[in-house]
């Protein structure tokens, strides 16, 4: 942490000069756009010192840790983890084979969605990548363990989902990183029509560490997608989903908790968009604020003319539990359609003198019982998880 | 309601009687005043401000504060962040000053312009000793100048002041001096400073320490000229255990243009004072096509600065082609309290942006926010809310309601409820619905005998109840009627 | 409380007990003794002040005492917090039980039960031994085993919680249970499952406090003492015969008796 906190412009040039081989176009995209300045509405809350306080010429790739995964639970599990030199993907010793459609080997792919910084960082390097097409009614159980083994490390995995009709994967992650890194997990995917992916997310980080994940998922009809990420610990994570409905009658469903503690500043802006009719929407977001950390969630919820029927369900708790910690809450939704059901709710509050009572009533002293309260907060997003990640966070 | 069709939407089962075979009623206030005003030429410049200051004949310290105001503003921008969308204002096109020709105001009625009088008959304010309303004191706002206050006298036999504003800067300077400026700084805003440095009348209201206002006051806006701006000022002070409730009223003839109102209202309770101030918002909102209207720009705040003191705010807005207005209380004292009741209606090409801020600065302060917006035609409507914690506010309480119904699928409902907390030992509480007029609950009200256009009157008025129920009697009723005259003709 | 000294020990003792809660006076002067084997009941209207009184007796923080005393198996209980006051064996049954989610009502019940043994020098339970603990206890309630599975009391009906209470007061087993509104919405079903639970778990060596403003509890488990209370205070006591009289007359008839007119206590009433 004794690295001086870089002005806006010489951390772009820093991080440039580290990336000589980058591709020309995102150079020039880095360089053009910059970085968000505090003015900018969705950038409004999120400090973005923490990154400025990472440098740049030390951020590189960093071999995958060991011991990752530590038992294999399942036989039909494909795990992969980060390989030596941190630039790609590998089958992790306990893994099933590799099935067809999944590809490893870093492609040079389109630019994507360069609005988001996420993007645009993650144009600048050439992270482990992966291409899975899932063909029509396939069914996969997919592992990734991304964990840089030391600090200062620069994380950008970039995952590429193409399911086909009636496919289902089903996507655990775990990022892990160690000290003074950056990490710029950025997925793309497509779902055909009755087509179902699970994903859950683990996001750990030191409380140097910076996360920018950026994600932009597209929906046929009769699809599902359900995401479900965890944050813990990070000195600045934000995660910006999108997912568009491109005929509307999908399911989406999003969860999401945040364990906010020390200094850490959490920020979700989650956009959902509903391009046709009778469309579900079932998001979830939670946030323990404690220490002098920050939340901020932002969730869009875009009802169109044409997205009739659409049934849409939005609700940010924050349990606020420092004087010095702060929250900023903010659900938008925009609604043309006039035959929908839009409901949105959001809270801050601490623990609940009345729950309080009910548990010490019982017995149970205020500690235990407040930490109970805590538990069963984080509970409610942690069953979504594997086992085997929920684990990691208790 | 997978099962339904898009066909099967709201038109369908009742298409033999749908409200859209009525005919929509006209704008009942549109018409014009034939009358002889006092113009200042279009345009705004420092020497504009010093006029309209000269022309009212005012103190030093007040043609300082325009002056400040005014070389801010210069150096403003026009706020662009809210879900509305209007042609560049060209602010030299605007005529500043215009005042019904009339030497002073007069010290009777007798005096007034009978044209004036009639068309405040017209608009259903009788101002004349025999007619006027027997339990609201009214100041009527022509343009730019007030032009008649009713029961002054009686008010004062309390202690009560009641007058312009332009009357309270010659008989109660210090006041003025005192309060002005002190809950919407000058710099607050883009349209609090160009409010601030050329507002040429208004009202003004000061309750007196203990003093429970013997009637409701009343301030009726009428904007006649088809170039003029309105600017107007009102301030209302309520001393410590002082309670008043006010109201208030607006409209303005159809013209093709768009008028401009960018009004300020600042609002100061003292310990235990408490403020009910309720707003029937009819300005023309347009033709159907959006053409013409009303720009209502409107900065509106309440410092509740005394322990125990209590600011309400209760809107029905109606009209105007653009709404910008965020009426909001900032709850400084302990234990203060805060309330923003709204109900929002949108038709043909209106937009509204409108909602509060509830800014709990003490300690147990609670606020309360229940916003019913209704969105039809291709109108938009938008809710945007701050309720904010500060780091003090221990055991501070909000809760928000902020329900959309939306007619026809053209038009827009948006909600923007933004929270900020500081303060672990609080509680803050947002619920948000959107819902229809469902064609089961038109058919099951038409089935027992309602006529349709009653059935949706009915369920918009039962949407609004809890709104309603705020304000004073009279205005409760003319809000209900107001609301289903304004929605004929965009159901069906 | 003028009954003759009975051998058993007073379990409870409410002493001319004053509360308010913001600047209202809720209870005005409430004595009462509960000794060991005695059952009573306290009726009354809602707003009566004989909530506030089970929630000072359980310690809940936003009630203070203003004078006064509960003691507690002859110890004052002021300065006892609720979890110290819920292992010593006071038990309250709330009227409206929180929900509360993503906290496993098993879990709850584990450690609220070990808490208890704790305090009473028994042996904690690991998971095992107390799910055999609490077999037992699940058939008296008539519970099925997958409440308690889900979150504590989070989507239970009326009758489920008030059957989750009496379960909680099964494995407790407290000295002095308070059951407040125990009876309201329940069916009767659910009610007969109650008032066997509570039957069941009466014992010599403990005493039961049953607040309600119905009969029809009384009817299932007889009291010995009844007491009626209004205007924050106990305006009169009796036996099970009180309960049918003011079932038959209406509580404006304890009222006109002591002296106080309905208007009066509309007033009163929270």
């Amino acid at each position: 942490m004794t690295t001086a906190v870089l002005q806006r412009g010489s951390w772009v040039e820093g991080l440039l000069a580290a990336h000589p081989t980058a591709p020309e176009s995102s150079r020039r995209q880095l360089l053009e756009q910059g970085l968000p300045a505090a003015r900018e509405e969705t950038w409004r809350f999120t400090d973005l010192a923490p990154l400025l306080a990472l440098d740049p010429a030390r951020l590189q790739p960093r071999a995958g840790a060991d011991g990752n995964p530590n038992a294999a639970t399942d036989a039909a599990v494909v795990r992969l983890q980060l390989d030596g030199r941190g630039t790609g993907l590998q089958p992790a010793a306990a893994s099933a084979p590799l099935p067809q459609g999944l590809k490893l080997e870093p492609t040079p792919l389109p630019l994507p969605d360069a609005a988001l910084l996420s993007a645009r960082l993650h144009g600048l390097t050439s992270g482990p990548s992966l291409q899975l097409s899932l063909a029509a009614n396939a069914r996969l159980q997919l592992e990734l363990w991304l964990e840089p083994a030391g600090a200062d490390a620069l994380l950008a995995p970039r995952l590429l989902l193409n399911l086909g009709e009636g496919a289902q994967l089903q996507l655990a992650v775990h990022l892990r990183c160690n000290g003074s890194s950056l990490a710029l997990p950025w997925v793309e995917a497509q779902l055909a029509p009755g087509a179902e992916l699970t994903e859950a997310w683990l996001f750990q980080g030191d409380a140097t560490d910076v996360l920018l994940s950026g994600c932009s998922v597209q929906q046929a009809p009769g699809s599902r997608y359900s995401r479900s990420a965890v944050v813990k610990g990070w000195a600045l994570a934000r995660q910006e989903p999108q997912v568009v409905q491109s005929k509307g009658a999908a399911h989406t469903q999003l969860r999401d908790l945040a364990i906010t503690t020390d200094q850490a500043v959490h920020d979700l802006h989650s956009r959902v968009r509903f391009e046709g009719p009778e469309g579900t929407l079932d998001q979830l977001q939670k946030a323990l604020v404690d220490g002098q950390a920050h939340s901020i969630f932002n969730g869009s919820v875009q009802v169109p003319q044409l997205a009739q029927r659409t049934d849409a369900a939005q609700l940010s708790r924050h349990l606020l539990l420092s004087e010095r910690a702060k929250v900023d809450t903010k659900p938008e939704l925009e609604i043309v359609a006039d035959d929908v059901r839009c409901t949105h709710g959001a809270t801050v509050s601490s623990l609940s003198d009345e729950e309080l009572f009910y548990l010490r009533s019982r017995g149970i002293d205020r500690l235990t019982g407040a930490e109970l309260l805590r538990r069963g907060f984080c509970a409610e997003i942690l069953r979504e998880l594997p086992p085997l990640l929920a684990q990691e966070v208790a | 309601m997978t099962a339904t069709t898009p066909s099967n939407a709201v038109d369908a089962p009742v298409a033999s009687t749908s409200v859209g075979d009525l005919v929509s009623q006209p704008y009942r206030y549109g018409f014009v005043t034939d009358i002889e005003t006092d113009k200042i030429a279009k345009g705004l410049s420092e020497d504009v401000v010093r006029l309209i200051s000269a022309k009212k004949n005012e103190p030093q310290f007040l043609l300082d504060f325009r002056l400040r105001a005014f070389r801010q503003w210069q150096r403003m921008e026009e706020p662009d962040w809210a879900a509305v969308g209007y042609p560049p204002i060209d602010y030299q096109d605007i005529v500043y000053y215009a005042a019904p020709k009339q030497q002073e105001k007069k010290a009777s009625l007798d005096e007034v312009d009978p044209k004036l009088l009639e068309t405040f008959d017209k608009l259903g304010i009788p101002l004349s000793e025999q007619k006027r309303l027997s339990n609201v004191a009214v100041d009527a706002v022509f343009d730019s100048v007030s032009i008649a206050t009713t029961y002054k006298e009686k008010l004062a036999e309390h202690g009560v002041i009641f007058c312009s504003f332009s009357e309270a800067v010659e008989e109660h300077p210090e006041l003025i001096e005192r309060y002005l400026g002190s809950v919407v700084p000058i710099a607050d805003n883009y349209f609090a400073a160009l409010n601030s440095a050329v507002f040429s009348d208004g009202s003004f209201v000061f309750i007196p320490k203990g003093v429970t206002c013997p009637m409701d006051l009343s301030t009726y806006f009428r904007i006649n000229s088809g170039d003029t701006g309105q600017f107007e000022r009102t301030l209302i002070v309520a001393e410590e255990g002082a309670s008043v409730s006010y109201l208030e009223g607006c409209t303005a003839p159809m013209f093709d243009t768009n008028q401009l109102h960018a009004a300020v209202v600042e609002l100061v309770a003292l310990d235990d004072a408490s403020i009910k101030y309720s707003t029937v918002q009819n300005w023309y909102a347009g033709d159907e096509n959006g053409k013409g209207g009303i720009y209502n720009f409107v900065t509106k705040r309440g410092l509740c600065k005394g322990p125990r003191s209590h600011i309400s705010w209760t809107q029905v807005e109606t009209g105007s082609s653009i709404t910008w207005k965020y009426p909001s209380c900032v709850l400084a004292g302990a234990d203060s309290v805060g309330e923003f009741y709204s109900v929002a209606l949108t038709n043909n090409c209106q937009q509204a942006d409108t909602g509060t801020k509830m800014v709990h600065v003490g300690e147990r302060t609670r606020s309360t926010i229940v916003s019913k917006g209704i969105s039809a035609g291709r109108s938009s409507n938008s809710y945007r809310g701050l309720v904010q914690l500060g780091p003090k506010a221990k055991g501070a309480r909000n809760y928000s309601q902020c329900d959309s119904m939306l007619i026809g699928d053209q038009a827009a409902a948006n909600t923007y409820p933004y929270i900020r907390s500081q303060q672990p030992q609080s509680a803050v509480e947002h619920e948000a619905s959107t819902c229809r007029i469902s064609e089961d609950q038109l058919f099951y009200l038409q089935s027992r005998g309602i006529a349709f256009e009653e059935a949706v009157s009915m369920m918009v008025s039962g949407f609004c109840r809890d709104v309603f129920n705020q304000l004073p009697l009279e205005f409760a009723a003319e809000a209900d009627k107001l609301l289903a005259l304004k929605l004929e003709g965009s159901v069906g | 409380m003028t009954e003759s000294v009975s051998a058993s020990p007073a379990l409870l003792e409410v002493q001319d007990l004053r509360a308010s809660v913001a600047d209202q006076e809720i209870l005005c002067g409430v004595s009462l003794t509960v000794r060991a084997g005695e059952i009573h009941a306290v009726m009354g209207r809602n707003g009566s002040g004989k909530s506030t009184l089970s929630k000072l007796i359980a310690g809940h923080p936003s009630y203070t005492v203003t004078s006064g005393s509960i003691r507690f198996n002859g110890v004052d209980v002021e300065e006892m917090s609720p979890e110290e006051r819920s292992r010593a064996g006071l038990f309250l049954g709330f009227q409206y039980p929180v929900e509360i989610p993503g906290v496993s009502n098993l879990e709850f019940l584990r450690v609220s039960t070990n808490a208890r043994r704790q305090a009473q020098g028994l042996e904690e339970l690991d998971t095992f031994s107390f799910e055999d603990h609490l077999q037992q206890r699940l058939e008296l309630v008539q519970m099925d085993p997958s409440f308690l599975e889900r979150s504590l009391n989070e989507g239970f009906s009326g009758g489920e919680k008030k059957r989750n209470e009496i379960l909680q007061m099964a494995l407790l087993e407290p000295v002095v249970a308070i059951l407040d509104e125990t009876d309201s919405g329940l069916d009767i079903d659910a009610l007969r499952i109650v008032a066997e639970g509570v039957n069941h778990l009466a014992g010599p060596s403990n005493a039961t406090l049953l607040i309600t403003h119905y009969q029809r509890l009384l009817d299932a488990i007889t009291p010995q003492f009844v007491h009626v209370m209004a205007h924050g205070r106990i305006l009169r006591t009796g036996g099970p015969e009180l309960a049918h009289e003011l079932e038959r007359r209406g509580y404006d008839w304890v009222d006109e008796a002591a002296g106080i007119s309905s208007r009066q206590s509309a007033e009163v009433g929270a």
